[in-house]
């Protein structure tokens, strides 16, 4: 809603008290969700360029160029309001918005990812959100053919009344096409393609701009979108052949506040004025003119190309079931002019539209709870007096046990590419080319890594070091795989930026993001900042969501994350207890906070470059890092991973070396020390192994064995049976809902 | 002499790229052919047909009716019965069956979820042109991915692989079927899928097709 304060800016700009129809207008493109208008001096202090970064912030999607030259767009955005109101189509929709952001800068979909993040499941309501959510996702990822490849699912308790629903998509350029930017260089005609309009998902992008209250919610379930697969797959092809048949000037996704915002958008960006006739516009019934302007209908975008391709667009488009029309053209006017037939509705200056709109730098405020939250004193937890009981707690939460009951909902194997299991550190894709829409050619030497991941309880202890240890849990996630991190993607969900706290938090996290990214010399790509996470004054903590993209070149195979037998165990990285904020603390106390200490960077690098020489030489066996949950959930993952592959589950014996204080045994098993990997070696590797470790100087510790038993023990503290253990933990998620 | 393969895709077929993949990696040819176009002719150009998975149409209404409506199957209906080969995979399969060359029908799964994982089918038929090179009782491991793979008919059909677990509910544990004459095969599980990653059991199914076509 636009701000009093705001509402007096427009008639200085315009010199006049405003329409209702340009309160609308204005409404929605100053909205926080189409303006970044709380992020945008602070989102200027992230690392964006390398040498092989093709596009970057402000086109659609980021483009990156792989060390073999194939090029690889990918961004991710939130859907967090639309879900928590309608969760089947807000989550649906969601995959559609982010497919199309990809399609724009002609690249063909050919993954997605997933971070979904809800309260605990105890409510009916919450375990329908979840339920609904991941069909929503399911239903359309399926059907429009792009594989969810990964993804993260986390019940904390902060989440009660505002979920996250984030999706990523990965898309490559075909080899013989060229990008397509959203700048348009020269004048053209603004093409509409896709879907029809109709009254679905009006005021969507003020609605994502703004807090819910208790009484709100239902009112504004048309304010959600309806989506249709069908209609994007087509879209998705359709585009797809365009761009392989026609020199396209520009185009751009029908997004947040649809039409208005993508013609305003397209048009300022070339610098150019607009001129547009909403009565051309297909719509599936009779609208007004504001509200063809405002409708957030989905499978629709805007091409902007020269007119005499027209015909051979609309050719296109036809064949494929499609809409394909003439709505405008780019001017030299600078205005941004609408028309209904003859009549115009309005006319505004396109740089008051976008350019002049308000930019805040919000009042910030450390909060008075932080320092207490990190000073707490761990030694006054309770010691657990059983030690089998607090593991099988741990691996048999919904937040830590196997997702398998969300991630085969999704179809992950479309497009014959996927070379891992959704519920593995990183997902890896083994890229054919493509060339035109339909062709491709040979299989390539290269596979592309992606990971996702967010921490809220890291992030709501300490934003800046919480944000950092995100970012290098995505990269240690690349490397569990082999591939090396180049670039990332990330999703800012926080609660209400006029909150001085929250302004803290969001300044903190792009602050400690920047660090990180300088360090390792990493650029962001894409992102989107989603804010007004809030319920009736309550903010979500602070949960920055990294898309991470690396990848494995030359590739044959990628390093497996789970055990065979006849291996040691090794951590690899360093040991030390970790439970400020860790999973052990929530799950056994309810709580959260402690010191995260500062990450040892140049560590990290190190280790990881060593993982992925040691991939290379094919000493390791398999490869896992150590995040939630800790060390020994961290080995039982590993031993029990294999399941996914249709193999079986491995025995592990562990010794209690890796426990420096046998009084607190719980603060090294549930450790979640940084950084530390979970590598097994082959008997015969091991002498080499080591004395690699030695000549690159990395701290390792052989931990354990894996044996031809049914057995998963830790010496002096509990031995199971690890078939028993599996169950647990597989069948888990599935209890807690059905 | 080069074996050519007619891959049908109708509006929104997924999963030809790697059906045509996995076609040409058992060295045979494979041409994208748009179910919508009414001028298609197979017979002579083609030694066999191959309709990928997706979600043809949407699969709005019931799973593949739309796409059996479609005019390619005007000839391929009158082929089905003049014993050449064709296979429907996943979706396909449940268009050839709507389009009654397949008998049987497909319900909802019964865990009411889409299920997309790794499993085990056991081949029951091997007189076909597509498991000619396997052999009977061979176990194979096979990524499935469906909503609606629940396999029911009335009479029981020429049952051609069967799931080690049933994932879905089918009936007789059914995952691929033929007809009669055992020349057109339908089956829930993706083989082009199976042809990378150390595995290898899908590219099978098209080594059998050369073989078929090769000495007969």
């Amino acid at each position: 809603m636009l701000s009093q304060q705001e509402l007096e800016l427009i008639k200085e700009y315009i010199g006049r008290e405003p329409t209702y129809e340009e309160v609308l207008i204005f409404d929605a493109l100053w909205s926080e969700h189409a303006s970044y208008k709380s992020s945008k001096i602070h989102l200027k202090k992230l690392p964006t360029s390398a040498d092989y970064v093709l596009a970057g912030p402000g086109e659609n999607a980021g483009v990156i160029r792989l060390s073999d030259g194939t090029r690889v767009a990918f961004k991710i955005e939130s859907h967090n309001h639309p879900s928590y109101i309608e969760p089947y189509s807000g989550a649906a929709t969601g995959v559609g918005g982010i497919i199309r952001d990809i399609l724009c800068l002609g690249a063909r979909p050919i993954a997605l990812a997933d971070f979904i993040c809800f309260g605990e499941l105890k409510s009916p309501k919450m375990k329908y959100l979840f339920e609904r959510v991941v069909e929503g996702i399911s239903d359309y990822g399926n059907s429009v053919g792009v594989p969810v490849v990964r993804g993260q699912t986390l019940f904390y308790k902060f989440f009660e009344h505002n979920i996250l629903v984030n999706v990523a998509c990965i898309g490559v350029i075909p080899d013989d096409s060229e990008i397509i930017s959203s700048f348009p260089k020269r004048k053209g005609a603004i093409i509409y393609v896709g879907a029809k309009t109709g009254r679905d998902g009006i005021g969507g992008a003020s609605m994502a701009s703004k807090s819910f209250r208790a009484s709100k919610g239902r009112d504004e379930t048309s304010a959600v979108q309806i989506g249709d697969p069908f209609a994007e797959k087509c879209l998705i092809e359709a585009v797809l052949e365009t761009a392989s048949k026609v020199q396209l000037i520009a185009m751009q996704d029908m997004g947040a506040a649809g039409f208005l915002n993508s013609t305003t958008e397209v048009a300022s960006k070339g610098k150019f004025g607009a001129k547009i006739d909403v009565s051309k516009v297909p719509k599936r019934q009779p609208l007004e003119p504001i509200e063809v302007l405002l409708s957030e209908s989905q499978e629709r975008m805007l091409i902007v190309a020269d007119p005499q391709d027209f015909q051979k667009i609309k050719q296109i488009f036809e064949r494929w079931g499609l809409e394909c029309e003439i709505v405008g053209e780019l001017t030299d006017t600078g205005k941004y002019e609408v028309f209904d037939g003859e009549k115009l509705i309005f006319s505004l200056p396109l740089d008051i539209l976008i350019d002049k709109a308000p930019v805040y730098d919000r009042t910030q405020k450390k909060p008075d709870w932080i320092n207490s939250i990190q000073e707490i004193k761990f030694e006054k937890f309770p010691f657990p007096s059983d030690p089998a009981e607090v593991f099988i707690k741990v691996i048999s939460s919904p937040l830590f046990s196997s997702k398998r009951f969300v991630f085969e909902q999704y179809d992950w194997g479309v497009l014959g590419q996927t070379c891992s299991a959704p519920g593995y550190d990183s997902a890896v894709i083994k890229l054919h080319s493509f060339k035109k829409f339909d062709e491709y050619g040979e299989e390539k030497n290269i596979a592309l890594a992606f990971s996702i991941d967010g921490n809220p309880l890291y992030c709501f202890s300490d934003p800046y070091i919480g944000t950092q240890l995100t970012i290098l849990e995505s990269f240690r996630n690349l490397t569990c795989v082999g591939a090396k991190p180049l670039a990332i993607t990330n999703n800012l969900n926080l609660g209400n930026p006029e909150n001085p706290e929250v302004m803290w938090e969001l300044v903190n996290v792009i602050e400690g993001m920047a660090k990180v990214l300088q360090d390792m010399k990493i650029p962001v790509v894409s992102g989107n900042v989603s804010l007004y996470n809030e319920t009736e004054g309550v903010s979500i903590p602070p949960t920055p969501v990294i898309g991470a993209v690396g990848e494995i070149f030359p590739f044959s195979e990628p390093i497996k994350p789970y055990f065979d037998p006849g291996c040691f165990v090794i951590a690899l990285g360093e040991i030390f207890p970790q439970i400020a904020s860790s999973l052990y603390l929530y799950l056994s106390f309810g709580n959260f906070g402690g010191k995260l200490q500062v990450p040892n960077i140049e560590l990290e690098k190190r280790v990881s470059d060593f993982i992925q020489r040691m991939a290379r030489k094919g000493i390791i066996n398999s490869c896992h890092d150590v995040s939630d949950g800790g060390i020994v959930p961290a080995v039982f993952e590993s031993a029990v991973f294999g399941i996914y592959q249709g193999k079986d589950v491995v025995g592990v014996k562990l010794k209690k070396v890796f426990i420096k204080d046998e009084s607190r045994w719980d603060f090294f098993i549930f450790s979640e020390c940084y950084p530390l990997y979970i590598i097994s070696v082959k008997r015969d590797r091991l002498e080499e192994f080591i004395s690699e470790c030695a000549k690159s100087k990395i701290p390792y510790q052989v931990i354990g064995e894996t044996v031809d038993e049914d057995i998963f023990e830790v010496e002096g503290l509990f031995s199971l049976k690890i078939s028993e253990l599996r169950n647990m933990w597989e069948g888990a998620l599935a209890k807690e809902v059905l | 002499m080069v074996i050519k393969v007619a891959v049908i895709v109708f509006p929104g077929t997924n999963c030809y790229i790697e059906t045509k993949k996995a076609i040409e990696l058992a060295g045979l040819q494979a041409v994208f052919i748009w179910g919508e176009n009414p001028q298609t002719k197979i017979k002579n150009k083609f030694q066999a047909v191959v309709i990928p998975g997706g979600f043809s149409y949407g699969d709005y209404l019931i799973a593949g009716k739309m796409a059996a409506l479609s005019p390619v199957f005007d000839e391929l209906k009158e082929l089905s019965e003049k014993d050449f080969p064709i296979l429907g995979i996943c979706n396909g399969f449940q268009i050839l069956c709507e389009s009654g060359i397949l008998t049987g029908t497909f319900l909802m799964n019964k865990g009411t979820k889409f299920i997309c994982k790794w499993l085990e089918i056991k081949v029951e038929d091997i007189n076909t042109p597509f498991t000619c090179a396997m052999e009977k009782g061979e176990v194979l491991k096979m990524m499935i991915a469906h909503k609606y793979g629940n396999f029911y008919s009335e009479k029981k059909p020429n049952i051609v692989f069967t799931y080690s677990v049933n994932p879905n509910g089918s009936i007789y544990d059914i995952a691929g079927i033929s007809s009669p004459r055992g020349n057109v095969v339908g089956l829930m599980p993706h083989p082009e899928r199976s042809i990378y990653c150390g595995n290898t059991a899908g590219l099978k199914f098209f080594l059998s097709l050369k073989k078929w076509l090769t000495y007969s």
